[in-house]
């Protein structure tokens, strides 16, 4: 199965910031049926950024090209259920990109645990909870990146989020065992995954 | 018209459910699959366990680096289960833990997000068991792997491992006594649940349904797919906070934390890979209760 020059086209479209509705559809829909179709916009994602920065990014955030191009078309409508399924199909299909894209970069595992210091407010680590990257399939905490994040957020306000999503954890992970126990494979175990400080409560 | 085509053609990666029950507009008929009946005896059989055997016993539970031991009891009759953390301190009183009750999918609709495979299982707590493997068929949840009990279908080891494979948590029985009990009475059923939550959303991941919501104590919603489950809360987002994202990971739970443009900050819990957080987070919609 080749790239047909509609395809390129479009992803060139996209990635330059200027494709349509029908653009960022016709990409979605090739990257998802064609192996070639993803080779090739990984392809001209990385061509981009070595013009950009003179440098082959391993980190590619495709997500961002995409927002790019959404964010970057005349507000034509306000949109609806469908322009907003569509969005989340992008935002999606480009995290699902990325992350096959990614390689690990800057071992977070070190990081983290600054974070966890440097960060002020009466938080409780939780024990074996860390910052994750932000990748496809599940995270990984050991040889995370931060590739992935939008990169209108500056690392601090990650490492915030980082720390809020830690105490979130401490805040709900009781409900979230009660609401979901029966669910789950083992009823007891939700439970016992709660931070004992926070089952306490 | 474009939005059509838009609709059309992401319909297979995301189900539009903006309506207020959101996935509880399912159809309500039985996706046709092919399954062997040994494999949807046992996999009817670990579905109903949950309501149907009671057991006490020792199990081991590692998640990342940590592990602990932790004695349960449950008892599906009363709804009353207890865990005591064996290794946290010493003569404590266990600690009551009561769940809401959902009705629990069949094999068939299982079979249409995993893929489900049988085999004979290795012997865990002196007890006989088959491995039920289900592998998820997109990345928007994780896989297991679950040695079951071969008489009470309980599962005696489950191991969660990330689409990749990476395993994120274990756990193991040393040692069980189970017992069947045919009459069963929860105090809390899905049904009791009375609020609906100022937010919905504008779409859900394929298989996913919405299964609690409430306001108490932030606006929640709660989300399964049958294996995977997964809660979303918002709340205000203090103003001098940027918009950003973050992770935390516990086991096979993930904590995934937002600020929205909309000065919400929304929180995704639960047993469910990033991607399917961050989607869940891109789709909350603020209800409009003026009307």
């Amino acid at each position: 199965m080749t790239v047909a020059d509609a395809i390129k086209e479009s992803m060139s479209a996209v990635i330059d910031g200027e494709g349509s509705d029908l653009d960022i559809a016709r990409v979605l829909k090739a990257v998802e049926e064609n192996p070639e179709a993803r080779v090739h916009w990984q392809r001209i994602q990385q061509a981009r950024g070595l013009l950009r920065t003179g440098q082959l990014e391993r980190s590619i955030d495709v997500s961002q090209a995409v927002r790019e191009s959404l964010e970057s078309q005349p507000k034509r409508r306000q949109l609806g259920p469908l322009g907003s399924l569509a969005v989340a199909a992008s935002v999606t299909f480009a995290m699902v990109l990325g992350g096959q894209t990614l390689l690990g970069q800057s071992p977070l595992g070190s990081a983290a645990n600054s974070i966890a210091t440097s960060v002020p407010g009466g938080v409780v680590p939780i024990p074996g909870a860390a910052p994750v990257q932000a990748r496809f399939g599940a995270p990984t905490p050991a040889g995370s990146s931060r590739a992935q994040i939008p990169q209108t957020v500056d690392s601090g306000s990650s490492a915030i989020y980082d720390q809020l999503a830690r105490e979130r954890f401490e805040r709900y992970a009781q409900v979230h065992a009660r609401s979901t126990a029966n669910l789950q494979p083992n009823v007891v175990v939700p439970f016992a995954r709660v931070p004992e400080s926070a089952a306490a409560q | 018209m474009k939005f059509w085509v838009l609709a059309l053609l992401v319909s297979g990666a995301i189900s539009n459910t903006s309506t207020t029950a959101a996935a509880n507009s399912e159809p309500k008929v039985a996706p046709s699959c092919v399954m062997s009946e040994a494999l949807k005896t046992a996999v009817e059989g670990f579905l109903g366990a949950a309501a149907s055997v009671g057991y006490r016993g020792t199990m081991l539970v590692e998640y990342g680096g940590d592990r602990e031991f932790i004695a349960v009891q449950v008892d599906p009759k009363s709804g009353k289960n207890d865990l005591k953390r064996l290794n946290k301190s010493v003569g404590s009183a266990p600690m009551g833990v009561a769940s809401l009750s959902h009705s629990p999918r069949g094999p068939c609709e299982l079979a249409r997000y995993y893929g489900l495979a049988l085999e004979p299982g290795p012997a865990v707590a002196g007890r006989a068991t088959y491995r039920l493997s289900a592998r998820p068929r997109d990345t928007l949840r994780l896989a297991y792997v679950m040695d079951i009990d071969a008489e009470f279908h309980v599962p005696l080891r489950v191991l969660a491992a990330s689409p990749e494979g990476q395993i994120l948590e274990r756990y193991e029985f040393a040692n069980i006594a189970l017992e069947a009990q045919t009459e069963t009475v929860n105090a809390d059923t899905d049904d009791a649940a009375a609020e609906s939550s100022s937010y919905y959303l504008a779409a859900v991941p394929p298989g996913f349904k919405v299964v609690d919501q409430g306001r108490q104590p932030v606006d929640f919603l709660v989300l399964t797919d049958g294996l995977a489950s997964v809660s979303i809360f918002v709340e205000n987002q203090p103003k001098t906070l940027p918009s950003g994202e973050g992770f935390a990971l516990r086991g096979a739970s993930l904590s995934y934390t937002r600020g929205m443009a909309q000065r919400k900050l929304v929180t995704v819990l639960g047993e469910v890979p990033i991607t399917t957080a961050r989607l869940l987070a891109e789709a909350i919609r603020q209800r409009d209760e003026t009307r």
